[in-house]
């Protein structure tokens, strides 16, 4: 951690350039949602692309992960085994059968 | 007590406590919204199984969602600056950013709260054919004039009514006829009647089955051993004692309830008289008032009469109120049991008599803004046609309006025209030979690539609001409507409540964070536990603002 006020001073100056940059990545989130890429997947793909990139830099400097005690990573390396179990789950409502009786095509 | 390791790191983690602590609090944070988020796509993936659901992608409105994300964004990186300025020892500055920061949930939460507001006061109707139109603004009240009596319930205490009636509670309803009672106002020379249960009576009814008793003791006084010896049940005069009291303290009971009931109809008529003395000496000490105005004074009291009649069987009494001046009535829709032209039935099963206005069997909304017949399966004949009230539609971004607002065949505002069949309008004519014109032109495209052309994409027609649009829908032609609330479908569910468990989370890291700005003592005492602390409070800060990263795109954009 930076104690030295000349340190905490360089800092300061890259925590305005991340806000900055995080300004410019919600411009573009809002953007491309009026660029077509193919398909509503790849649409989603690149929004979500997006935001992945903000929050790590939210995470790794404002939140300064990018130089924390191993505890900390050991802490989080569980919490995004489990979340990314959770966010995998819905593969498994994929294979539910669903009946509709003259059924509609959408 | 002396909380260790505030500053310094502990000899084992390498980590001060609260350090070590919050980031246990923001791991289960993220099991949390992780579990919300997973249920997010749970729900967007089953809704492609119901032909007649459609995900409402891109319905919030991105401008408000887009200035939240800013707001968080800058709060974030202001509450890294104000803890920089802890380090530095610069008390002034780090309040200033600090300040900032708790502005910023302020806004946000300013922001959110203009969202809901909108959300709340927009509603979406699905009709029994599919069609589903949007809109705000509207009258779903249920009109009743003419009324002359009412039933209630004196064991329910359905006294639901009286607070439409009341003119305080009715601030946003009108009606041609107003009746201004502030609660019920009887007339000055009303006495109560009670033709059922005149008190009375029913002393000498009491009379009248105690002697019946009296003989019946008697000849069973003569008899009761030759029914003893035929029927081996001992009767005693004690047990036919017992029966005549029972049957006294009934009919006591009864007297007692009537008693007071009448004290409490009496309390309430002198009451009432007494508020109606008062308005009528006020009105006569207004020596400006015209005939006119006292004819307005007089018409804005009703008398209301109660009549007791009593369940002779259960001694339960109902009260039906007589109105010696017919007057009316406005009421939401949905605080209605049913609705018929004679009767309304309140939730709490109160009845006003009366004729119900022509136009309560619609449901009037004023500013149309969305319309959808992917689920319909005739979209050229949809229901919706038949109760537009139309100025102007603009569909697919294109002005269709021309001169069809002055056309033959327009639907009146309030569903006149409901009543001429299926004939369509003159503007859902060209909207309709747009959407042939721009069918023909998808099929055409969809040929020449090979594929089968995706005409539901034309389905959704955004109305624009400077266009006015409106419509009147019968009741009996409506499936389902509610506002946009998270009984609405399964997004606005979700999206209410995941931004508002993320809401409360602002709201909380904003009470934390003003409370570290006015910490000033800490701050001289030991700097660094205070530098501490904003930082713990900063990365809670920092992990609010990360969900709405997330939350921004995955409901208003995706």
């Amino acid at each position: 951690m930076a104690d030295s006020p000349e340190e905490l001073q360089k800092h300061l100056k890259l925590y305005w350039i991340i806000g900055a940059v995080l300004f410019g990545c919600t411009f573009l989130t809002v953007g491309v949602t009026y660029i077509n890429f193919g398909s509503k997947a790849a649409d989603i793909t690149v929004g979500l692309l997006i935001a992945l990139t903000k929050a790590l830099l939210v995470a790794l400097i404002f939140m300064h992960l990018n130089h924390e005690k191993s505890l900390i990573y050991t802490v989080l390396l569980y919490t995004f085994f489990f979340f990314a179990g959770m966010m995998v789950l819905f593969i498994l409502a994929l294979f539910d059968p669903v009946f509709f009786p003259g059924f509609n095509e959408k | 007590m002396e909380i260790p390791y505030t500053v310094k790191a502990r000899p084992d983690t390498g980590l001060w406590n609260a350090k070590i602590g919050i980031w246990l609090f923001l791991a289960s944070e993220v099991m949390l919204f992780g579990g919300l988020f997973s249920g997010y796509v749970f729900l967007r993936l089953g809704s492609g199984a119901d032909p007649n659901y459609f995900w409402p992608t891109g319905s919030l409105e991105v401008l408000p969602g887009m200035i939240n994300t800013f707001v968080l964004i800058a709060s974030s990186v202001f509450v890294v600056v104000a803890w920089v300025q802890l380090k530095l020892r610069n008390w002034s500055g780090y309040t200033f950013w600090m300040t900032l920061v708790v502005l910023c949930s302020l806004a946000f939460m300013g922001i959110k709260s203009y969202e809901y507001y909108g959300k709340f006061t927009h509603y979406g109707i699905r009709l029994k054919d599919n069609s589903y139109i949007a809109g705000h603004h509207i009258d779903n009240s249920q009109k009743m004039a003419e009324i002359k009596s009412v039933d209630l319930d004196l064991i329910k205490g359905n006294l639901g009514f009286l607070k439409y009636v009341s003119s305080e509670e009715k601030d946003n309803l009108t009606f041609s006829y107003e009746v201004k009672l502030g609660g019920l106002v009887p007339g000055e020379e009303m006495v109560p009647s009670t033709p059922n249960g005149d008190l009375n009576e029913t002393i000498k009814a009491s009379d009248e089955v105690n002697s019946a008793l009296a003989e019946v003791n008697q000849l069973l006084g003569k008899t009761g051993a030759a029914v003893e010896a035929q029927s081996g049940v001992r009767l005693s005069m004690g047990v036919l004692k017992d029966l005549k009291k029972g049957v006294d303290e009934s009919l006591r009971e009864v007297h007692d309830a009537r008693m007071e009931m009448n004290e409490e109809v009496n309390k309430l008529i002198r009451e009432h008289n007494a508020a109606l003395a008062a308005a009528k000496k006020q009105a006569a000490n207004a020596r400006q008032k015209t005939e006119e105005d006292q004819k307005i004074l007089d018409e804005k009291f009703v008398t209301l009469v109660p009549v007791f009649s009593w369940n002779k069987t259960l001694g339960l009494g109902t009260l039906k109120v007589f109105a010696d001046n017919p007057f009316s009535l406005e009421v939401p829709h949905n605080r209605l049991r049913n609705a018929t032209d004679s009767k309304l039935t309140f939730a709490d099963f109160s009845v006003v008599h009366g004729t119900r206005d022509a136009n309560s069997v619609y449901l009037h909304v004023e500013h149309l803004d969305k319309l959808d017949l992917r689920s319909v399966a005739k979209p050229e004949d949809s229901a919706v046609f038949n109760y537009i009230a139309e100025k102007a539609i603009n569909v697919w971004g294109e002005d269709t309006h021309g001169d069809a607002g002055n056309g033959e065949g327009k639907t009146e505002y309030g569903g006149a025209g409901a009543d001429d069949g299926k004939a369509k309008t003159k503007t859902t004519e060209e909207l309709w030979k747009k959407f042939d014109k721009n069918s023909r032109e998808v099929t055409k495209k969809a040929a020449e690539k090979g594929k089968e052309p995706d005409l539901k994409k034309k389905l959704t027609m955004k109305i624009y609001k400077e266009d006015h649009v409106g419509a009147s829908i019968p009741y009996e032609e409506i499936k389902i409507y509610s506002n946009y609330a998270p009984k609405q479908n399964t997004f606005y569910a979700i999206y209410f409540l995941l931004t508002g468990l993320h809401g409360l989370h602002v709201v909380a890291g904003a009470i934390v964070l003003t409370y570290f700005l006015f910490s000033r003592r800490l701050y001289e005492k030991d700097p660094e536990h205070l530098a501490n602390r904003v930082e713990v409070g900063g990365l809670f800060w920092h992990f609010v603002d990360l969900v709405w990263i997330f939350l921004f795109p995955v409901l208003y954009l995706m």
